[in-house]
């Protein structure tokens, strides 16, 4: 939501009217209490790290007092939201309290904890206190919070999230240092993943595109053999096939030997990681592509057959593409789970272990066993990353995809340009992806509560 | 295989067709000669929109003989030459569908070029100024460039019918045309039709309720009644001259 998409809905009921203008405190209120909720999450995140510690055992009262701490901002923030004044009181003075008593007891773990709690209880009561004119209007703040655009929310709530598991992982001492020293080497494992990815990628939509002809065909072969395929490659663990394809064709190599193949059917790791996910993934595409062709009405096919097109005419010209809006999101999710699985790989054999990220992680960490947790979330991060630029990519793809079915113009601007899905035409459009990479939906129908909702009358 | 102007651009013989048990036609005979426009209609399920599906094989004769601009084929099972003359058969044959059936991936001028480039393999350059030129005819020549879902109803059915006029067909096939239209969009695709008839002398096999239509257009009407041509004759006799008493009870219904 910009200033243009705000210009585009003068009437928007989302947006309150010009003439009911809430006082700029109530802006400051309203963050007052976003800065203290978090820093009640923050504390409740922490907790359990306090009660499985297990290096220097914490007594249960001193985590059950830190529990409260967190609630008593959790409770603070809300009772911001109350329609009387003085509780602006007791929020103050849950604000201060929270950090008063980190820092009286030294922090349960280091004398960190104080310092943050004092820095979220020292920005909540400024806050609160250029706030205090708009104590217990209700009204004011929800007018307040209804000129904060959703996306910009949603920024922030992310931007917590992260912000609560940053500091979650630097009071746990993570060895920064460690890190640095060993990035280099786990993401030179990056190169492998996306090579490997990329391949089974290209095979597994090549099998999932004739796959799906084949189950929709009325030649008995093609539909026989598309059926054993998808058969065998959904109905078996990934791994024993990979462990199939490297371990054991070699085996059936050698027993032709007598007709002089030898290693014929021995592959590399890199081949054979190829084909397993290539074949198990297309499968499942399959029937993906398959469900994505038959929702192509069939007065598209007539229309094409009426022209006089022929079969394979039909289906590149008319089916196909109009499918490809159907298939790409769910397709999308496959390609994301097997870039994932590419890890899988790694177990094949000694030679992968020096190439592939998710082995380069588990050597990082073998020289130096207390660093598991730093280089396993190095190549968490790594992979993450990966698949986000993938699902952004994606998500462009599908608008662009989208030209035809929608009667607003599409651009290629990354703004929130909203996006009318016709009844019929929507093919469920959400990828679904390990990242929420911006999706346009239209901002009001969304589960954030108008600012009606709240907007009860004053008794 | 010779064929001679004279002869009618459309011969239906003897056609039955069969879903199932339940026996849709039973027994068409019907000649279209060139630049004859002829009206079917009649109550829904008598068999109309089926003869005409027949007609381009959307769907499979059980017995009898079709031909089309000198095409014959029979009934019944498709063999792999039969299935290329069919293909050889929908050149000569433009279908316009009730529910348009437009392509939504390609602009209206895509769409109007698509038969002649993909089919008749000719190159876009010189397809272009023709099917340009089809859309100036239907009146769409602004909307070019816009894909069918920015089209109204009306806008999409015609853009259908230069669709088909672009393989330059010999007879055009409407199935109920302007049954999905809102009332207010009728006239301007009925008036596009009426302009094929009478400036381009199209062959056309219309199924249609608009009687209005009919009366102005048609030089011969068909009333189907369960899968039979019970009356056929100019709009004159059948408007006028009503012989058969279920064409009279049809005709009393509608008008």
């Amino acid at each position: 939501m910009s200033a243009e998409a705000q210009a585009a809905g003068a009437g928007d009921v989302r947006l309150p009217p010009a003439h009911l203008q809430e006082p700029p405190s109530a802006k400051y209120l309203l963050i007052g209490s976003w800065v203290l909720a978090t820093e009640g999450a923050l504390a409740l995140v922490f907790l359990p790290v306090l009660v499985f510690t297990t290096r220097t055992p914490i007594p249960p009262a001193d985590i059950a007092a830190f529990g409260v701490v967190g609630i008593v901002c959790l409770v603070g923030a809300g009772l911001l939201y109350v329609r009387r004044s003085w509780t602006w009181w007791l929020a103050l003075a849950a604000a201060i309290g929270a950090a008063a008593y980190l820092v009286a007891v030294g922090g349960l773990t280091s004398s960190r904890e104080g310092v943050i709690a004092s820095v979220f209880s020292g920005i909540a009561a400024i806050l609160l206190i250029l706030g205090r004119p708009a104590a217990g209007d209700v009204d004011a703040m929800s007018l307040a919070s209804a000129r904060i655009p959703f996306r910009l929310k949603v920024t922030l709530v992310w931007l917590a999230i992260f912000f609560i598991l940053g500091i979650f992982l630097a009071l746990s001492d993570l060895d920064f240092g460690f890190i640095r020293e060993n990035l280099r080497y786990i993401a030179g494992g990056l190169k492998y993943t996306i090579l490997l990815a990329a391949a089974a990628i290209i095979l597994a939509t090549i099998l999932a595109l004739f796959g799906a002809l084949g189950r929709l065909s009325k030649n008995p072969v093609a539909y026989g053999v598309s059926g054993f395929y998808t058969s065998f490659f959904r109905g078996t663990p990934l791994i024993v096939q990979l462990f199939l394809i490297y371990l054991a064709l070699p085996q059936l190599g050698t027993n032709m030997e007598r007709l002089s193949v030898t290693k014929f059917l021995t592959l590399s790791t890199f081949v054979a990681g190829v084909i397993g996910l290539g074949f198990n993934y297309g499968a499942y595409m399959t029937e993906i592509f398959r469900a994505g062709i038959q929702s192509v009405s069939h007065g598209q096919a007539e229309a094409a057959d009426a022209l006089g097109m022929n079969y394979p005419q039909r289906m590149r010209r008319v089916v196909l593409p109009q499918a490809t809006r159907v298939i790409i999101p769910p397709t999308g999710n496959e390609f994301i789970a097997m870039m994932k699985d590419t890890a899988l790989v790694g177990l094949l054999g000694v030679t992968l272990s020096k190439t592939e990220l998710f082995m380069r992680a588990q050597l990082a960490f073998s020289q130096n066993l207390t660093k598991r947790l730093e280089t396993l979330l190095v190549a968490a991060a790594l992979y993450w990353v990966l698949t986000s630029i993938f699902t952004f990519f994606q998500a462009r793809l599908e608008r662009r995809l989208s030209k035809g079915y929608t009667r607003t113009s599409v651009t290629g601007a990354f703004g929130g340009r909203r996006t009318q899905y016709l009844p019929g035409a929507a093919g469920g459009g959400q990828g679904g992806g390990a990242m929420m990479v911006e999706m346009p939906l239209p901002d009001g129908e969304r589960g954030e509560a108008p600012s009606s909702e709240r907007q009860e009358p004053v008794p | 295989m010779s064929w001679n102007a004279g002869d009618p651009v459309v011969r239906v013989r003897n056609l039955h067709k069969y879903f199932g048990p339940l026996e849709v036609l039973r027994g068409i005979d019907l000649d279209v000669t060139r630049g004859e426009v002829v009206v079917i209609f009649g109550r829904s399920g008598s068999g109309k929109s089926t003869l005409l599906r027949c007609i381009n094989f959307l769907e499979d004769p059980t017995e009898g003989e079709i031909e089309v601009a000198g095409i014959r084929l029979e009934g019944g099972h498709r063999t792999r030459t039969k299935r290329e003359n069919i293909r050889r058969l929908r050149t000569h044959a433009g279908m316009v569908f009730q529910q348009f059936n437009l392509f939504p991936h390609m602009t209206a001028l895509q769409n109007v070029m698509e038969g002649p480039v993909t089919v008749k393999k000719m190159k876009a350059e010189t397809i272009k100024p023709m099917a340009m030129e089809l859309l100036v005819k239907v009146g769409l020549a602004d909307k070019a460039d816009e894909h069918p879902i920015r089209l109204s109803g009306g806008q999409q059915q015609r853009v259908a019918i230069a669709r088909a006029l672009a393989m330059e067909p010999d007879v055009m096939l409407f199935d109920e045309p302007t049954s999905a239209l809102d009332p207010e969009l009728i006239g301007e695709v009925l008036n596009v039709m009426k302009s094929l008839a009478t400036d381009l002398h199209m062959t056309m096999v219309v199924v249609t309720h608009e009687m209005g239509f009919a009366r102005e257009v048609a030089n011969r009407m068909c009333f189907f009644h369960e899968g039979v041509i019970l009356e056929e004759g100019s709009p004159d006799d059948l408007f006028n001259h009503t012989r058969n008493a279920e064409t009279k009870k049809f005709l009393d219904a509608v008008l």
